[in-house]
């Protein structure tokens, strides 16, 4: 489905991304797992198109992306959930959702969408009159999912959902996933929260200062000796 | 009394129209955070549109405002497309100094077009529409003035509806909050500014139309009206709608009852001096959302 080939991508005269090469498969999830720094949201980045690359391929459904602006990129049915939320935080709950579903251009879809989502998070529908900034983290990372679900994604590119966030809160939201995976959509998932991101995945990736280290499925992941050391503290 | 209520009445109308002068700036600069230097320039350019309608049109100064919105509308968007994107798209990763320069430059540049164009004289619409009457007891209403109260309250209103309530305006307004996170969920960006820059300019035409009923329009008029616009958008807000209306109100008020007591140069310090303190205490303006 998104296969990525050879990728370099930096900032200015930064080099960041070094040769990267990964795919994911329809109907998987995948973890993307790596230290601070170690460029994660630049990969997402890159594939959404709101950083420049430098040379490599991403091609998504077989369309190239590269050289595609963001928003055409999200027509082509992927969605991400940006580090730090980004909501909009002078809109209320209801506006941030349905101005994920605008892109469909389909009143009917958008309101079928906002009911799944809410369904999935019905505290958004409690307070679905409210500003976004008057939210909890928690609420906030919650909306931010539910917004990008709203554009009826068919590849869902999460960055960090876990950040700042509380254990239960984390736990929370993490549960939500398998059933979003479920309802069809492909979710790549980069996370610090190694254990819990693997544990959820089929396959995961390790980059470690730009570069794919380490690729496999969970649990050669999970019993690999460098693994545990570096990310599970064993 | 009379003399106060008709001061009231006369800095209304004028702050009216003085408020929907500023709507367009606030609205580009609130989407954009650009600040368009030649707005009062465009609003010299509208006012001359209108005074060409009724003079060799013939048409009714009402009956011209549709044309010259229609007009400053693709002014707007051919402005945006192909002179700030351009270099707007060069500065992407820094400010956006060089559009500062730009619309400097652009208005120097329309200011002395307009003086080879339509020479140095003043100006007013043919027709003597503008010069009609409402007569209540002791006051007086002009024509324009009601006219410009209504036209402007109307404006501001419809525009508050369609940023609240349509699908352009939900993607403006998000892309004004955040342009990345809009543009991941499928909005052009690109597409956004030309329609707000252009959104922004149409208004100034309704302006430049209602405004030449009640001043006459030189090729540096836009100097004056331009300062004052930006005052009106600090005072009511960067990107409220509803601020930039009240804002011109007060101005227009502060005016027309500072005439009442106070040399004219006083009032125009006086509007100075609120200015300044409301930039000192209240940044976000008196109307304003604070930023994040
Ligand atoms: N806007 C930027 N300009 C210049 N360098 C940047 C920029 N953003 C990130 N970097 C650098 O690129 C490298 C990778 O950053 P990136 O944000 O992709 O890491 P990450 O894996 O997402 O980290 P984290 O887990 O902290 O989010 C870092 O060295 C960072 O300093
Ligand atoms: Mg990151």
């Amino acid at each position: 489905m998104l296969e990525i080939e050879g990728l370099h991508a930096g900032y200015g005269d930064v080099r960041v991304l070094h040769d990267v090469t990964l795919r994911v498969d329809e109907g998987e999830i995948v973890s993307i797992v790596g230290a601070n720094g170690a460029g994660k949201t630049t990969l997402i980045r890159a594939v959404m198109g709101t950083l420049p690359t430098t040379s490599g391929s991403v091609r998504f459904l077989g369309e190239r992306l590269t050289g595609r602006q963001s928003h055409e990129i999200a027509r082509l049915g992927l969605a991400q959930v940006m580090e730090g939320r980004r909501l909009f935080p002078h809109m209320t709950v209801e506006d941030n959702l349905l101005i994920g579903g605008d892109i469909l251009r389909d009143t009917a879809r958008q309101r079928r969408n906002l009911g799944w989502v809410y369904e999935m998070f019905p505290r958004l529908r409690e307070r679905r009159t409210q500003l976004a900034r008057s939210f909890s983290g928690g609420e906030q990372q919650m909306l931010a999912i539910a917004r990008a679900l709203m554009t009826g994604p068919k590849l869902l590119l999460l960055d960090e959902p876990s950040i700042g966030l509380a254990p239960v809160m984390v736990k929370e939201i993490f549960s939500r996933f398998p059933g979003i995976n479920a309802e069809g959509v492909t979710i790549l998932l980069v996370e610090q929260d190694v254990r819990r991101s693997l544990s959820l995945s089929r396959r995961g990736y390790v980059i470690e200062q730009g570069r794919v280290v380490l690729e496999g499925d969970r649990d050669f992941l999970l019993g690999n000796e460098e693994v545990k050391r570096a990310y599970l503290g064993v | 009394m009379t003399s106060i209520l008709q001061a009231l009445f006369d800095g209304l109308a004028s702050g009216a129209i003085y408020g929907i002068i500023a709507l367009g700036l606030s609205l580009q600069f609130g989407v954009m955070k650009i600040i368009n230097f030649a707005h009062g320039s465009f609003l010299m350019v509208a006012m001359y549109l209108t005074f060409w309608a009724t003079s060799l049109l013939g048409l009714h100064l009402l009956a011209a405002i549709p044309l010259v919105v229609a007009v400053l509308y693709l002014v707007g968007w051919g402005t945006q497309r192909w002179l700030i994107e351009p270099v707007y798209r060069k500065e992407a990763t820094r400010e956006p100094i060089s559009v500062l320069i730009f619309t400097t430059g652009l208005w120097i540049f329309l200011d002395n077009l307009f003086l080879v164009l339509a020479g140095p004289d003043y100006r007013t619409p043919a027709g003597d529409w503008a010069n009609g009457v409402f007569v209540l007891g002791d006051l007086i209403f002009t024509y324009p003035q009601v006219a410009g109260l209504v036209v402007s309250v109307l404006v501001t209103l419809l525009l508050v509806l369609f940023m609240r309530y349509t699908r352009l305006g939900r993607a403006i307004r998000a892309t004004g909050q955040d342009r990345e996170a809009a543009s991941v969920l499928g909005i052009d960006s690109a597409a956004v500014y030309r329609t707000s820059f252009a959104i922004g300019l149409a208004i100034l035409g309704v302006a430049g139309a209602l405004l030449l009923a009640i001043f006459p329009v030189d090729p540096f008029i836009g100097d004056l009206f331009g300062v004052r616009a930006f005052i009106i958008v600090v005072l009511g807000g960067i990107g409220s709608i509803g601020g930039a209306l009240a804002g011109g109100l007060m101005v227009g008020l502060i005016e027309s009852l500072g005439a009442q007591f106070l040399p004219i140069t006083y009032s125009e310090a006086l509007i100075f001096a609120i200015f300044l303190a409301v930039l000192y205490f209240r940044p976000q303006g008196l109307f304003g959302v604070e930023r994040a």
